[in-house]
């Protein structure tokens, strides 16, 4: 990947000299002595080349391995952590993190549900560019989606409410720092809503990246 | 004199959270011709059984140049996504009805069936305005005001169509959607009052939708509809 480095060794047979030339095909990052391989920091597009060991007790003998190269994709988690990310409580502050793997956020889900599912669920949109957060209404089924209403994180006075749960818009807020955010969500559960809720979210950037629903964590609802 | 050279990486390619990972899941990525898909990025997401209190993870690799990939994981159930940027190929974990998933026990290696990525087509929606009037908000002049457009994913969950494209007079959202599936678009406003192509206004404070579906060339990709003006402050909820 661009950026990333990986170690390649040689064992030498049939000679005590194990010293051997490292070489790349085409130049492609750059190799060292040791045979440790840097791939160039940025990459348009993935690109294969050979990685060469040369032994100098004799010239004609090289092994090669080929080695592919990927742009921009990173390990980091676009969504995440939550904290808490476990516990039990009616009402709870919590704190959502999200970032961008190239450009901006272009928007940011959080679920607690019982299942990965929409209905019958505390789901929220939220919008960067507006500060927005929309609340999913209790009728959100598989065939259609609709909000029981939006509003700015942090209006004094704001609340948005569904059959789940209530944000108490008042109490949350963002916190922007470059490509990430951090989205502080007061949530009161309703007192039919009991049991074991499951923390997912998902996010999109800019660059087309997004992070599909990920688990990370739960919530009892005494 | 015998010589002979043996070459090896000593760091495996996969890159993966920290977590007890005794098992592996391997396959490979192929395309609707299928051809492997080099340099898609899979990620495995452990999913929560019913009532279990486990703790997340998630391993993401590249698939190499014949397609495959390997994950190393802990035992549990995961759902595989696979997506490779800037391109049309559609996630499955997004798309299909069922997504990859993999059940792997303690200490195994689990084979999935190859995974296809479809193909998708854009679809879009334009939203013309002529007063300038998203671009006040795009920049942060007036609070309080956006349009979300987004389709149902097959899981249920809202797919946002983020913006593509934006000028003076006009926003552009757009997705890349597969073809011959019935889609349900929709559309939040606060802040704007909205028409449709045809200068109907539509109410889309309380949720517009429309059905939307690319079955072939003549299939329309692209809805057009008009910012007429702006909702009182705090005329929304």
């Amino acid at each position: 990947m661009a950026g990333q480095s990986q170690q390649f060794t040689t064992t030498v047979t049939g000679t005590t000299n194990q010293a051997v030339t490292w070489s790349l095909s085409p130049a492609l990052g750059t190799i060292n002595a040791t045979g440790l391989y840097v791939a160039p920091a940025t990459l348009s597009s993935p690109q294969t080349l050979l990685v060469s060991a040369t032994s100098q007790a004799d010239p004609t003998k090289v092994a090669t391995a080929t080695v592919t190269v990927s742009p921009g994709t990173t390990d980091e988690a676009m969504v995440g952590p939550v904290s808490p990310d476990s516990g039990s409580g009616r009402t709870q502050l919590f704190r959502f993190d999200a970032r961008a793997r190239s450009g901006e956020l272009v928007w940011v889900q959080m679920l607690l549900n019982q299942t990965l599912s929409p209905t019958f669920a505390c789901l929220v949109y939220y919008d960067p560019p507006s500060d927005l957060i929309f609340l999913s209404s209790d009728d959100s089924q598989p065939s259609y989606n609709t909000w029981v209403g939006s509003a700015v994180l942090g209006t004094p006075g704001a609340s948005l409410s569904n059959s789940q749960c209530t944000i108490d818009v008042a109490n949350s807020s963002v916190e922007k720092s470059g490509a990430s955010v951090s989205i502080r969500l007061s949530i009161t559960f309703a007192d039919t809503w009991s049991g074991t809720k499951y923390i997912y979210m998902a996010a999109e950037d800019s660059g087309g990246e997004r992070d599909e629903w990920r688990y990370l964590g739960y919530w009892v609802v005494p | 004199m015998l010589l002979r050279i043996l070459l090896a990486s000593v760091a495996g390619a996969t890159l993966v959270c920290a977590q007890d990972r005794n098992s592996q899941i391997v396959g490979q990525v192929r395309d609707e011709r299928q051809r492997p898909v080099n340099g898609a990025r899979v990620d495995a997401y452990l999913l929560p059984e019913s009532g279990a209190k486990v703790k997340p993870f998630r391993a993401s690799a590249l698939t190499a140049p014949n397609g495959t990939f390997k994950l190393s994981v802990p035992s549990g159930v995961f759902r595989v996504c696979v997506q490779l940027r800037r391109t049309e190929l559609l996630d499955p974990c997004t798309w299909s009805a069922v997504p990859p998933r993999a059940s792997v026990p303690a200490n195994r290696t689990v084979q999935l069936p190859p995974i296809v990525l479809k193909r998708g087509y854009p679809l879009s929606v334009r939203l013309e305005d002529a007063q300038g009037l998203l671009l006040v908000q795009d920049k942060g002049k007036r609070a309080a005001g956006q349009v979300i457009v987004g389709v149902s994913a097959p899981n249920g969950m809202f797919l946002p169509m983020p913006v593509r494209g934006r000028s003076a007079s006009a926003r552009d959202h757009q997705l890349f959607v597969p073809r011959d599936t019935a889609l349900r678009v929709s559309m939040h406003s606060r802040g704007f009052t909205l028409a449709d192509e045809s200068g109907a206004a539509v109410d889309a404070a309380k949720g517009h939708q429309f059905s939307a579906k690319l079955a072939g060339e003549r299939s329309r990709r692209r809805f057009v509809f008009r910012v007429t003006g702006l909702q009182p402050e705090g005329g929304t909820k």
